[in-house]
């Protein structure tokens, strides 16, 4: 045989996903940007009366036709980002790598198969407790430290991005991929902001075809933002301390942490400071006489709990060591027990809804008889993350729960 | 002859009144910021209420004080306006004397590497050990232990080729970009979190003192200083060149190493304590060289006034002026000292180093 000649077919071979994707649809035989019923059924019939074997290429471009037909109309699909950019897909995504954990959790609860996704950031790949089928998966760095050539081998077919968390480095990301890569589609999606959470899950839910599970998705939240809303508004709000897993440092308004707790019912004693995340004067918040004090758990000094579960005996001692703070004797958040512990993940990304239920239920206990977040937490474990819905337990995520 | 000798008696006598009347200045500049600062903050107490906790906590039993207003003056602020007062005196008495023995004006306690070896001892611990309530003590100890290990290494270093100033700079900074790259290279493998709480380590805060660290530093910096100032003479003698020094009796490897080493343990012992506080050990000489004169038997002691005065007033203004937030001290004190040092610089008329 011509080894030459077979050498330069197994590389036109490879680069073959690179010039269909950018080709125009799938099976649309004439060219008119449209796959008619009659057209998938021509090819589907050629296939069946050659009688040989066809060729993968076919076999992989019919069944993305078939997949636009049934999903997309059978015409390409043109999406808009979270950053306002429209990219308009040809085929549906196989191949794609995603750098954005919340994104994935989506995506998830979208039903977006693993079989998609071909690699994920490193801190996605080190969560083996909340994506047990990433866990050790091809990883293209993170964000902050990203691997390019690991990426344009992966062969992607789409990237997905932060659009307003670390801007700066996914705007860099995103345009050394396209300089070597210009047709490859960079979806910029949160998919952490409370206020666009649904927007971006619909979006996602557009990607993939799955808007039924995107509506059923938006009902879960729509349904448990009412009841925390109606708890929220049962009675006047607690003046609350929120501060973050650095000490001293607290959220004002303009962060997603100021809009949680106002959105559980709570007035944030620092709303009106200028920057959004500043470390503040220790005896102002002796000052402010919070009714309510919240610390956030689950990095920096304070890594325990979670999914993971490990070391949750600490969530007590931080409690302990707050209570036991220079002058907080006299706070009355300290003097009512009202001092709790949460962990990032039921308040940071899409589990949002869970840490606010929480939350709404210790701003406004008469008013929250109708708030289980224990069962929420479960509910979307079991039904939208395909997880264990024992890994709800409140000692890992909160204390105390009530 | 005899009017020239009067005539420089008259000098000596100007100068060390001049001295005197600096340092007098100084201490109650010190006290009286010390003072506001205790005074102010944004629990918003009256002068009495603060006035009132202080006398009841330096007499107990004989004042009373609103309880709340105790706790907020010795319990928050009393300890962080003190230390204020010791990390500045012991960062411009270290670089007072960093830039004696290196005879080299842009020689501070961080040219040496110390503070880079702190920084990459502090990322260690923020990366490695994350958790809160071994996490601090870890990070100390760290930092510390990096610090000495770099003044050990540019001990070691220059001691193979013999100790020269220069031998010393360059050993300094040699270690300042090794350290410099291992902090990167940890920086590159860690969170954002992480990463975060080193650059915010590295700006310097006061944010954690309390009187058990006030009383470790104080016992440092009450050690070490009256041991400098003993010395000083060999420090005046080195100034004259390594030479003019040993002809004058001067041991000037063993006085280069002893200086290098104290220097280094004051500047190691605070900057574990508050990150990296720059500019007041670089800036403290200058400006009391500009007001003094060099003769080191003065200058270290009175750098460390200036230095205490710089430090105090940024942390003061690092409290008050977005209060409540609290900016990193070290980026005040370049606000601070700089117009200082800029003041003195053009009047001076000749030149001074």
């Amino acid at each position: 045989m011509n080894t030459p000649l077979i050498a330069v077919l197994a590389v036109c071979m490879l680069l073959c996903p690179f010039v269909v994707a950018d080709a125009a649809l799938p099976g649309d035989l004439d060219g008119n940007g449209f796959i008619a019923k009659e057209e998938l059924a021509s090819s589907i019939l050629a296939i069946l009366s050659s009688g040989t074997t066809p060729p993968d290429a076919t076999l992989s471009d019919l069944r993305d036709a078939a997949w636009m037909y049934v999903h997309w109309n059978g015409t390409a699909r043109t999406v808009t980002d979270s950053s306002g950019k429209s990219l308009t897909l040809t085929r549906p995504l196989r191949r794609i790598i995603v750098m954005n954990s919340e994104t994935l959790e989506t995506m998830r609860s979208l039903g977006v198969k693993k079989e998609r996704i071909v690699a994920v950031d490193k801190f996605i790949a080190q969560k083996p407790e909340f994506f047990p089928e990433y866990a050790g998966y091809p990883s293209v760095g993170s964000i902050w430290a990203p691997d390019y050539e690991k990426m344009l081998s992966m062969r992607p077919d789409a990237l997905f991005l932060y659009a307003s968390v670390s801007r700066a480095e996914c705007d860099e990301i995103e345009r050394r991929v396209t300089a070597s890569r210009p047709s490859l589609p960079v979806f910029r999606i949160d998919c952490y902001r409370p206020e666009t959470y649904l927007e971006d899950a619909a979006r996602i839910a557009e990607i993939f075809g799955e808007e039924e599970k995107g509506a059923r998705l938006a009902a879960f939240y729509t349904d448990a933002l009412t009841k925390v809303a109606a708890a929220a508004s049962s009675s006047a709000p607690p003046e609350v301390y929120f501060e973050t897993w650095n000490d001293y440092k607290t959220v004002a308004r303009g962060s997603g942490y100021h809009d949680k707790v106002t959105m559980a019912g709570g007035a944030n004693i620092f709303r009106d400071n200028p920057a959004e995340y500043p470390e503040i004067d220790p005896e102002s918040v002796i000052a402010r006489k919070p009714d309510v004090v919240i610390k956030l758990a689950g990095s920096g000094k304070y890594i325990f709990g979670g999914y993971s579960g490990e070391n949750s005996s600490r969530f007590g001692e931080v409690r302990n060591t707050l209570l036991g703070r220079a002058g907080w004797s006299s706070i009355p958040a300290v003097r009512d027990g009202r001092v709790y512990v949460i962990h990032n993940a039921v308040l940071g990304g899409p589990q949002y809804l869970i840490g606010v239920t929480y939350m709404a239920r210790w701003f406004h206990p008469d008013g929250a008889g109708d708030l289980d977040p224990e069962s929420l937490h479960r509910m979307y474990l079991q039904e939208f993350q395909g997880l264990d819905p024992g890994l709800a337990h409140p000692d890992r995520f909160v204390f105390p729960a009530r | 002859m005899q009017n020239d000798g009067e005539q420089i008696a008259g000098q000596y006598l100007r100068m060390q009144a001049k001295r005197l009347l600096f340092v007098a200045v100084l201490s109650v500049l010190i006290l009286l910021l010390a003072v506001g600062s205790t005074i102010i903050g944004s629990a918003g107490l009256t002068f009495g209420e603060v006035f009132a906790a202080v006398l009841a906590g330096i007499f107990p039993g004989m004042f009373s004080a609103d309880p709340l207003a105790f706790t907020i003056v010795w319990d928050l602020r009393l300890h962080r306006v003190l230390f204020a007062v010791v990390a500045g005196f012991g960062l411009a008495v270290a670089g007072a004397v960093m830039q004696g023995v290196l005879r080299n004006p842009l020689a501070s306690p961080f040219t040496l590497g110390i503070a880079s070896a702190a920084t990459f001892g502090a990322a260690i611990a923020i990366i490695f050990v994350p958790t809160a309530l071994s996490g601090e003590i870890a990070l100390v100890i760290s930092a510390f232990s990096m610090s000495a290990l770099a003044a050990l290494a540019i001990y070691g270093l220059s001691r193979y080729r013999g100790i020269s100033a220069e031998s010393m700079v360059l050993a300094g900074i040699i270690l300042m970009y090794l350290f410099g790259a291992m902090t990167s290279f940890l920086q590159y493998t860690g969170t954002t979190e992480q990463l975060q709480a080193v650059v915010f380590w590295m700006f310097g805060s006061l944010q954690n003192t309390s009187w058990e660290k006030l009383a470790l530093v104080s016992l440092v910096v009450g050690v070490a200083t009256p041991l400098l100032v003993w010395r000083a003479w060999d420090l005046n003698a080195l100034g004259m060149g390594d030479q003019v020094a040993q002809s004058l009796g001067v041991k000037v490897e063993q006085t280069r190493t002893l200086h290098m080493m104290v220097a280094s343990l004051i500047t190691a012992s605070i900057i574990c304590f508050t990150g990296t506080i720059g500019f007041i050990g670089l800036v403290s000489p200058h400006i009391t060289r500009l007001a003094i004169g060099g003769d080191h038997r003065y200058l270290v002691v009175a750098s460390g006034f200036v230095g205490a005065l710089i430090l105090l007033g940024a942390d003061s203004l690092a409290r008050t002026i977005l209060a409540p937030q609290i900016i990193p001290v070290g980026i005040m004190t370049a606000f601070i000292g700089i117009p200082f040092f800029l003041y003195l610089f053009m009047r001076q008329k000749e030149e001074y180093w």
